[in-house]
């Protein structure tokens, strides 16, 4: 039995399917016009990439910004849960995940059974999230992946702001201007991101095993600058950490199709 | 004497050269390229614009955001300090100054004797900015100049549901694709700046009447929506508001030197 899980997030569209507890297919792309076509184009990638047809998959769970304008999806979750439960799909030690998007960031607190217990969220500020990354790297002159390479290479981060995106901004081009070094500007950067990050973390109690994911999380400068401003060391994944969301959803999709066999009812 | 006011804001240069009160010259420049030649070019065309050489200038007084990179400064003084010396020189009525520039609202309030008794600057937070009507302005193609004339025929202003400014240009981009008239969203916008400077006012205690200089001050639809929350008049100066901080800084550095 095949079960299918779509995040449709506010950047990037991903989908995964799972068989016997194994993922067998997984994709990612930045988001198309509609959500529906976004869904439609990653998931026919997965099942390109696997060999199968869509009448293959037992039962198909959307997650996302766009879960509800899926029509082939055959339930939703929301995205804290289906973090929650992909994560801990990942690894089975994780407690709590600090997942930050494209849009937004969250720190959500799980059981023993990759049920959510307490999450906090920030989606009405871009600071601090791959937003705001995206904003500075450009005021920088360099490519978002390079801030993270910039930033790992200097030891002395500037001082810029941490409260508003268009501020950090500000503060960077006042530091261009006096003529300062990009390896530190982009330090300064991370650094600002992760106590951004760590005043969010301060609003929940952490459960030690501590990950994080997200596309943001793979900025190895800003995992750096997290781990030191929150003091620990985080719990390593086995999949990809863009992924948990649409993972979340295939484990849902497979718990779905489970209640639906035993209750009998849709 | 002749004093120079260079005022060093978040998007533009504002030079104002001064003798005896009265302007000679004075500049506007966007800050673009590199910082050092903007000011350069921008005080060049200053002298220009009075006819006067730079051996004349007896002394410069730098002030706003990026005061701490004009090197040869004689002086530094706080932006309120330089808009409330620009107003009360030419209104000593004024009792209340709102500087209003792209990303920071600068408010104070003034003694009969022209003395800075209270001030309070805006949250570091971009939401309700002129930063952020500019950003909108842009997208709408819509020049500075037209904003206020634009956003006067609006009849529905749109107001938005995000509360920062990241987001809620995305959200303008989506209305404006939506059909929702560029008119309605600057109006919009406009209101929330005006409601913004209003909470500052209510929360300092300051007194009628209200004086409005930067660069918002050239917009006459801020003004009104402001007058209209406040239920009193809202003052505009004799000069372009946007040069009063640097002009007030030209009359602080001649205080300062004695003449």
């Amino acid at each position: 039995m095949i079960f299918a899980g779509i995040d449709i997030g506010s950047l990037t569209a991903k989908a995964v399917l799972l068989r016997h507890g194994k993922v067998i297919a997984s994709h990612f792309e930045p988001v198309k016009a509609t959500s529906l076509a976004s869904a439609d184009h990653v998931m026919g990638r997965v099942l390109a990439q696997a060999g199968l047809r869509i009448e293959e998959i037992s039962l198909t769970c959307s997650t996302g910004y766009g879960r509800l304008e899926i029509p082939f999806a055959d339930c939703n979750r929301s995205e804290v849960s289906c973090h929650g439960l992909g994560t801990f799909f990942s690894n089975k030690s994780v407690r709590t995940i600090i997942d930050i998007g494209g849009q937004d960031c969250k720190v959500v607190v799980i059981d023993s059974h990759g049920m959510v217990e307490d999450f906090v969220m920030n989606d009405k500020c871009a600071a601090g999230t791959g937003r705001s990354l995206e904003i500075l790297a450009r005021t920088l002159g360099v490519e978002l992946a390079d801030l993270g390479r910039f930033a790992l290479r200097s030891r002395r981060p500037l001082p810029v702001s941490n409260k508003c995106s268009i501020f950090m901004e500000l503060d960077v081009m006042q530091l261009l201007y006096q003529g300062k070094r990009r390896e530190n500007i982009a330090h300064g950067i991370t650094v600002s991101i992760a106590r951004r990050i760590a005043s969010l973390t301060g609003k929940v109690t952490l459960q030690k095993g501590i990950c994080i994911s997200g596309g943001v999380s793979k900025n190895a400068a800003v995992v750096r600058d997290i781990e030191q401003a929150i003091g620990v060391t985080f719990t390593p994944l086995a999949h990809d950490p863009q992924l948990m969301g649409a993972l979340g959803a295939a484990c849902f999709a497979e718990k779905e199709y489970r209640r639906r066999m035993e209750g009998g009812k849709s | 004497m002749i004093t120079a006011g260079i005022d060093i804001g978040t998007r533009f240069v504002k030079i104002c050269l001064v003798r005896e009160g009265r302007i000679l010259g004075s500049d506007i420049r966007e800050l673009n390229g590199t910082f050092q030649d903007v000011l350069r070019q921008s005080y060049r065309a200053a002298l220009d614009d009075a006819g006067i050489f730079g051996f004349q200038v007896r002394k410069k007084a730098a002030t706003g955001f990026g005061s701490n990179l004009v090197h040869r400064a004689d002086f530094v003084f706080d932006e309120e300090m330089c808009a409330a010396r620009a107003v009360w020189h030419l209104d000593p009525e004024a009792r209340t100054v709102i500087d209003a520039g792209s990303l920071f609202l600068n408010l104070c309030t003034l003694s009969s004797r022209g003395v800075v008794s209270d001030k309070a600057v805006n949250e570091k937070c971009a939401a309700g900015s002129g930063r952020f009507l500019d950003m909108i302005a842009g997208s709408l193609g819509i020049p500075v100049e037209e904003i206020s004339s634009i956003a006067a025929t609006s009849e529905t202003p749109y107001r938005m549901s995000n509360s920062c400014a990241v987001f809620a240009e995305s959200e303008v981009i989506s209305r404006i694709n939506m059909g929702v008239p560029g008119r309605d969203i600057l109006a919009g916008i406009l209101i929330a700046i005006a409601e913004k400077a209003q909470t500052m006012i209510a929360k300092t205690g300051a007194r009628p009447p209200v004086t409005v200089v930067g660069g918002l001050g050239n917009i006459p639809f801020f003004n009104e929506a402001l007058a209209r929350g406040l239920g009193y008049e809202v003052k505009v100066i004799s000069m372009d508001p946007q040069l009063a901080p640097a002009f007030g800084a030209a009359l602080n550095a001649a205080d300062r030197a004695g003449g």
